[in-house]
């Protein structure tokens, strides 16, 4: 696994984007459940308390949502967000009068880029059981992403690490757009049918 | 080629899925929870795949439904500024009133041509009236009107006398500065040294 790897680019956002400014709830949802797990994380580098981190990731989208028809597609999404996000956790600090557990010097230059972050560095919000919940997701992808045909585990990883778009898979892969569309599914109905069972057994719920 | 939901889902991921696929796809995952957590699995596997530290996974939909909960007290959002694709809004293939349909073209004709002709109707019934008014209010002779003229120019001011004395003396006082008596030919001039 890359974990400086870039992520693709957040063209992908732009249609629920609009649906979710036409008033469509549902379209922000998605937008929410795709970031929630980043802003999370985020959130959890400048706070201590674990039930703080998701109060504030909560408020966060709501500032968000409540700004949206201000969000005019010149920046990613994403980054919008990250910046609503890193404010809103500011002024929870500022208003409960706790210290983040980060230096303001490594807040800066954090904002720069997400990436930055190291997976060995110590995530407050961590439980055991969550690292170890973590832990066994994380194997069950790459052991899945191992056994994928070579096709696939390319077309998946071009678009997923490398952020290509689907024009720029056929090109490199050298086969048609809706051959790049069909191999990426493929590859996620693989990965995602080892992870499912996973995850149902995590949560209790049926996936 | 038809394609199955999970590969609209897939597609959708990715941004690459437009028009009716991408309309049908929202309302399928609306109607359906478990299209839902298939794009939430997406979302996952790529996620892991790009940083191990973002697998932990087992909260999110909780996540999700707790701030559905309070979206839903949430005021509507007001018009985005932002170009809002029409294609994107539901029922957005309804034809307008405006548009080129033969049944509303022929109602704005109609309407026009009743408009022109009550308005010309409306003109041609007072150019009427003005004629008749005329003809049954005839214009008064000359004479009268010069008796009137030579009235107004025999007409005799009363003035009183104390009345005068006082504005005079205004006048008199009037216009002048505490500093300095105005010239009466010079407003405003300036003296400029010259700069060399």
């Amino acid at each position: 696994m890359n974990p400086q790897a870039v992520a693709p680019a957040q063209d992908s956002d732009s249609l629920l984007v609009e649906r979710a400014q036409a008033g469509d709830q549902k379209a922000y949802g998605l937008l929410v459940l795709k970031y929630q797990r980043r802003i999370q994380r985020l959130i959890g580098r400048m706070v201590r308390d674990v039930d703080l981190v998701e109060d504030i990731a909560q408020e966060t989208f709501i500032r968000a949502y409540r700004a949206l028809h201000q969000f005019r597609g010149d920046a990613q999404f994403y980054t919008w967000l990250y910046r609503i996000a890193v404010n809103t956790a500011k002024k929870a600090l500022l208003e409960l009068k706790r210290d983040p557990t980060v230096s303001e010097s490594y807040l800066a230059r954090d904002e720069e880029d997400e990436t930055s972050w190291q997976k060995n560095e110590p995530t407050t919000h961590e439980t055991p059981e969550t690292v170890l919940a973590a832990k066994e997701i994380a194997a069950v992808v790459n052991a899945a992403m191992d056994e994928l045909p070579p096709e696939l585990k390319q077309a998946v990883s071009l678009r997923e690490i490398e952020g290509l778009s689907y024009d720029d898979i056929a090109l490199v892969m050298d086969c048609p757009i809706g051959t790049v569309r069909s191999r990426i599914f493929r590859a996620r109905e693989a990965i995602s049918a080892k992870v499912k069972p996973l995850l149902e057994k995590q949560t209790g719920k049926r996936w | 080629m038809m394609h199955t939901e999970d590969d609209r889902i897939s597609a959708l991921a990715d941004g690459c899925l437009r028009g009716d696929d991408f309309a049908r796809t929202l309302q399928d995952m609306s109607a359906q929870p478990q299209l839902v957590q298939t794009w939430h699995v997406y979302q996952l596997i790529g996620d892991v795949m790009r940083s191990e530290g973002l697998s932990a996974a087992h909260r999110d939909l909780d996540f999700l439904q707790r701030f559905e909960a309070r979206l839903a007290l949430e005021p509507a959002l007001p018009l985005a500024q932002t170009y809002v694709s029409t294609s994107l809004i539901a029922g957005s293939d309804r034809q307008g009133a405006n548009a080129p349909v033969l049944r509303w073209k022929w109602l704005s004709g109609i309407a026009l041509s009743a408009l022109v002709s009550v308005v010309g109707v409306s003109l041609w019934n007072q150019n009427q009236q003005q004629a008749q008014w005329a003809a049954a209010n005839p214009a008064p002779p000359a004479g009268v009107l010069a008796a009137a003229s030579e009235l107004a120019d025999t007409q005799i001011m009363i003035r009183d006398p104390e009345l005068d004395a006082l504005m005079a003396a205004h006048q008199q006082l009037g216009g002048y500065s505490a500093l300095q008596r105005p010239a009466g030919f010079l407003r405003n001039a300036t003296f400029e040294r010259s700069s060399k």
